[in-house]
């Protein structure tokens, strides 16, 4: 922090698709770009690339990988290839620990060790994490994302299991259901956290929306013809087996997500995928001081900002998930905007016609909030959670102990720390956090809105001492450690 | 609005707070609790976990042996592990100026009964095999000292408590305090309105807002501390550690963790508990000094916020009026007192008498004390301020470096004459706020290294702050060969940095030793006068250091002292 920082016009943090879009638009427009990714490769989880090593000229048709994901990664390709701009500067592998908004300094860890990078404007574009619930034996081997078993795809052409459990709520089951199909995995049955009544009440909401529509109907209709089993109502109560799951109990749950006793069933598979919605990854934003609000659509904290998506400290951006769940097509029309007026404040003139994309942003975002609320969350699934099951599970604290603080009148996950050390561990809360802010919600009868984040923390994930300090530690220094010290020598 | 009662009404849900809920709980008594965030979540969330009777001001000692005593008994007391170690404590001593300072020190903690002794660096080393030996010289040793964890201390004190009747009002803030006709007083909060007969104040780094609401303006001073934690390691070192210079301390937590911070910068009274860069990365490296393999660790976590300080290093634990008793200014180290302060003030709210231990800390130790501002220091400092004796030093002493007697001043002032700093070695305590004071103002943090003044320890009883004292003769100019160094309008050398390429010739060229190299800033350093208005002659108590018109008379004394230092040091 006393060196001084390298200098860039346009910081933008994330290269998925928000990302993306935004640096080739103020490129474009004429702004230096640094572009920083904490992935090897860009193209974020949406657009995933695969890993292909060196050889690089491999097309994407010889990817061993089913038809709906090549499609996925050649559209991703063409939109990397704008990448290839001389404004551009793409640091992959490179974390962004800290930001200092006073003097937009962003702190990075990445191959060349501990940098600084100073911007005059900065774009959030971090994305989403998956949201989860705990049942009895969630932390088991076996036990995943749905989108964690989609980038295993995507990434590397692994199958995740032989015979897969879909369970959890949202539209992205249905949509990996068939990939996995396609891949040759075994899909056992989808599990929908929304009753069937709820699911046809809300379904007209989409009229017009017809392409989500589309997709949700094409999607529904390749899996009856697999004889895939769909049950609405339903949740996983319990991952089973012994060192990894081999089995899994279903239950049936009430129009509050509560599991209702004697309808339990078990099913033969290896693998459980769960996905119950997202959660923005604000960390950094918020380490800048940018405000918050409470997307009631998804239930979860985002950056506020104005329509050039300008955050209220003033030259931060925050664009795509970072501002709320939004999908790809919302993600990259932001990007487009966030990009194009961070270069105008700068004084260039982005060739781009700002109030169209704005008036289809707003589109777009209207129709993935209808999505939003056919799906709503509901905290009565934290009952799956009894007592013993493992809730934050870096620092081990239960859902009892956590229940047990609730009863001495903790009513915020920040005053969890100090009773339950809940939330202080590696992942500093971004798993956890919104588990037990649900269990909060259930316990006391608050809504989600009412219940802040845990406090971002500086680094905002795990980094070497050595790249705070700028100090390299070499330990105990001896001549036979010293990596190519034979080959100099010869 | 909600009307409550109780027989006490305590404000802060800290260490100091529950502790004395649970005393009060245990006398009987009815009491309510006021907290406006969760508990712990103030300087008690921010503590490094020290439990030590070493390294305190000397009035302290017999309180914290008392309060460090009633520890190996608390986890079953409470009921829940504060996973506490009687490991002992070490004061890491790493640079040779602080080696007889801290001697000194340890000679007076052992004056008042404590065990506490100087251990060199392989006996160090022996009891903790962690440390990088390179960079230390010995350390102060107590073994009676150890940690625990803050936070589950203060959430057993507060269960406890709690089981046994506390009432408690979370996340509301106390908007006012008020005596009433009836002898009792008035608490109104965002939520409440609450009457009782005594009301506590302990609320940490917003206990001066309170205090100025009854019109009260104490001492206090809000200085910000900051702790950082690595992800768990193999255990590698059991004692708490702090260091000479009181801007850091580290241990390793119970699940391996090693849990460091420290660091003293000025702040405004509002509340942030981020973490700033700059001390971030000088707590950091400066812990990879002296613990090995760290650099590869992961950080994990950073916190920090504010803790009310006071001059002289002690808290206040006074009644502001017949209802209000305050309990605060504990200057970062309460947690191991807060326990045994939890009982005494329990007793004194019981009983009106004042406990005979608490005595030293009532307020009235700063009648006609100025109001200004004035720079935190650590106790190590502040001790060394009030208990060193006032000698006269002359001749030649310490380390062949020639030193006279000093110039006799004469307070004859004029506007035309030049102000520059005048040091009178003889009133000078050696209590280093001019150090403290000159790298808060230049550097915005406490440092001991690259400063531009620095107090000397010739001999015991003799000390010598050394900076540039702005000589005619200007030998660092000549010295210089890259133009790095100017005379400004002032008249004063300054250093142009840009120039400047830390070749570090002016450095042996000055006489008095005025000019640092700074590592961080790759420059060398001096004295600039702070622009007109010296914080090192601001600060000192004693006034050592002035600000001051020299005369001719007084300019020839300070040359042929100086010619002197020179001569001696060309012999050399």
């Amino acid at each position: 922090m006393f060196e001084k920082p390298e200098q860039t016009e346009i910081a933008v943090i994330g290269a998925g698709p928000a990302g993306v879009a935004a640096a080739v638009t103020a490129a474009r427009a004429g702004a230096q770009v640094v572009l920083l990714d904490e992935s090897p490769r860009a193209g974020g989880q949406y657009y995933k690339q695969p890993a292909f090593g060196a050889d690089e000229t491999q097309s994407a048709a010889d990817f061993p990988a089913p038809s709906a994901i090549a499609d996925n990664i050649r559209k991703g390709r063409e939109l990397l290839a704008d990448l290839e701009h001389p404004k551009i500067t793409f640091r992959n592998s490179t974390l962004v620990w800290n930001v200092l908004p006073e003097e937009r300094i962003l702190n990075l860890y990445g191959p060349h060790g501990a940098q600084t990078l100073q911007a005059q404007r900065i774009i959030f574009a971090a994305g989403a994490y998956e949201r989860l619930m705990p049942f009895p034996g969630w932390t088991k081997p076996g036990v995943c994302t749905v989108g964690g078993a989609q980038l295993l795809l995507k990434s590397q052409g692994l199958k995740i299991g032989q015979r897969l459990l879909l369970a959890g709520t949202g539209p992205l089951l249905q949509l990996a259901a068939v990939q996995f199909l396609e891949a040759g995995m075994e899909v056992a049955a989808i599990l929908e956290l929304q009753s069937r009544k709820e699911f046809l009440l809300n379904a007209p909401k989409l009229w017009g929306h017809w392409d989500k529509l589309g997709q949700g109907m094409a999607n529904q209709k390749r899996l009856l013809k697999a004889g895939i089993p769909f049950k609405f109502g339903y949740s996983v109560a319990e991952a089973l087996g012994e060192e990894e799951v081999n089995g899994a109990m279903i239950m049936k749950v009430n129009a509050k997500a509560e599991p209702i006793p004697g309808s339990e069933e078990t099913l033969e598979v290896d693998t459980i995928c769960l996905n119950f919605g997202f959660v923005p990854a604000i960390e950094l934003p918020r380490v800048a001081g940018c405000a918050t609000v409470f997307d009631e659509y998804f239930s979860s904290f985002a950056i506020a900002t104005n329509k050039d998506l300008e955050t209220d400290v003033s030259g931060f951006f925050a664009t795509g998930e970072t501002g709320g769940i939004g999908g790809v097509e919302v993600a990259l029309l932001e990007g487009k905007l966030a990009g194009a007026a961070a270069s105008r404040q700068l004084g260039y003139a982005p060739e781009i016609n700002e109030l169209a994309l704005q008036k289809e942003q707003q589109q777009a975002r209207k129709a993935v909030a209808t999505l939003g609320t056919m799906f709503p969350l509901k905290s009565g699934l934290t009952k799956l959670a009894t007592d013993e099951v493992p809730v934050c599970r870096c620092e081990e604290v239960s859902a009892g102990d956590v229940r047990r603080a609730i009863a001495m009148g903790v009513t915020q996950l920040n005053q969890l720390k100090p009773w339950t050390r809940a939330g202080m561990g590696r992942c500093q809360g971004r798993i956890c956090g919104g588990i037990m802010s649900q269990i909060i919600a259930h316990e006391t009868g608050m809504t989600l809105n009412e219940i802040q984040p845990f406090t971002a923390r500086t680094p905002i994930k795990p980094v070497p001492m050595e790249a705070v300090s700028g100090v390299e530690d070499s330990g105990e220094f001896t001549w036979e450690d010293h990596v190519g010290y034979g080959e100099a020598r010869t | 609005m909600n009307k409550l009662e109780a027989d006490v009404i305590i404000i802060g849900g800290g260490i100091i707070g529950c502790a004395t809920a649970y005393n009060l709980i245990k006398k009987g008594l009815d009491v309510l609790l006021i907290e406006r965030n969760g508990i712990g979540s103030g300087a008690t969330g921010r503590s490094g976990g020290g439990i030590r009777q070493s390294a305190r001001v000397s009035n302290e000692i017999p309180l914290a042996m008392e309060s460090v005593a009633l520890f190996p008994g608390l986890s079953d007391e409470l009921g829940i592990d504060i996973e506490y170690t009687r490991s002992g404590n070490f004061r890491l001593v790493e640079m040779p100026d602080h080696r007889r300072p801290m001697q000194v020190d340890i000679a007076r903690q052992q004056s008042h009964g404590l065990d506490v002794s100087w251990l060199g660096v392989t006996d160090v080393l022996e009891l903790a095999p962690g440390l990088r030996w390179q960079n230390i010289l010995g350390a102060s040793y107590c073994p009676e000292d150890g940690h625990c964890d803050p936070l589950r201390m203060v959430s057993g004190f507060y269960h406890k408590a709690k089981e046994d009747g506390l009432k408690v009002l979370l996340n509301s803030d106390v908007q006012n305090i008020q005596q009433m006709d009836n002898g009792q007083a008035e608490v109104e909060t965002n939520t409440h309105s609450l009457k009782a007969a005594k009301i506590v104040i302990a609320a940490g780094f917003g206990s001066q807002e309170l205090c100025r609401k009854i019109g009260l303006d104490l001492p206090l001073q809000n200085v910000r501390y900051e702790s950082m934690i690595t992800e768990p390691l193999p255990p590698i070192l059991s004692q708490m550690f702090g260091v000479a210079s009181s801007d850091l301390f580290f241990r390793q937590t119970q699940n391996g963790g090693i849990h460091f911070g420290g660091g003293l910068i000025e702040e405004e009274n509002e509340e942030d508990t981020r973490t700033t860069g700059d001390n971030l990365k000088m707590a950091v490296a400066h812990i990879s000094r002296l613990v090995k393999d760290l650099g590869k660790a992961n950080l994990l976590r950073t916190w920090g916020g504010l803790d009310p300080s006071t001059p002289d290093g002690m808290p206040i634990l006074d009644f502001l009026n017949e209802n209000v008793l305050l309990a605060t200014g504990f200057c970062g180290h309460g947690l191991a007192l807060g326990p045994m302060v939890g009982r005494y003030l329990a007793e004194w709210l019981a009983t009106d008498q004042c406990p005979e231990a608490l005595e030293p800390f009532k307020r009235n130790r700063f009648d006609g004390w100025l109001q200004t501002k004035w720079t935190p220091s650590g106790a190590f400092a502040a001790d060394l301020a009030t208990e060193a004796t006032q000698t006269s030093g002359t001749g030649t002493v310490g380390s062949g470096i020639a030193f006279m007697t000093p110039p006799e001043y004469d307070d004859a002032e004029s506007a035309d004459q030049q102000k520059l700093l005048a040091v009178n070695p003889e009133m000078c305590t050696g209590c280093r706020m001019c150090e403290s004071a000159c790298s808060i103002e230049h550097e915005k943090i406490m440092r001991q290294t690259g400063l531009r003044i620095q107090v000397a320890y010739p001999s015991d009883d003799y000390f010598l702050p050394i900076m540039c004292i702005h000589c005619e003769d200007t030998h660092c100019m000549e010295a210089c060969v890259y133009d790095a160094l100017e005379i400004n309008d002032y008249g004063i050398v300054t250093v142009i940095e840009d120039n400047c390429i830390a070749c570090m010739l002016c450095i042996p060229a000055c006489p008095t030793g005025g000019i640092t190299f700074v590592d961080s800033k790759e420059t060398v350093v001096k004295c600039n006068l702070c622009g007109g208005d010296p914080v090192c002659a601001r600060y000192c108590p004693t006034q050592a250091i002035t600000f001051r018109a020299i005369d001719t008379n007084m300019r020839e004394k300070m040359d042929d002292f100086m010619s002197k230092n020179l001569d001696s040091r060309i012999d050399r």
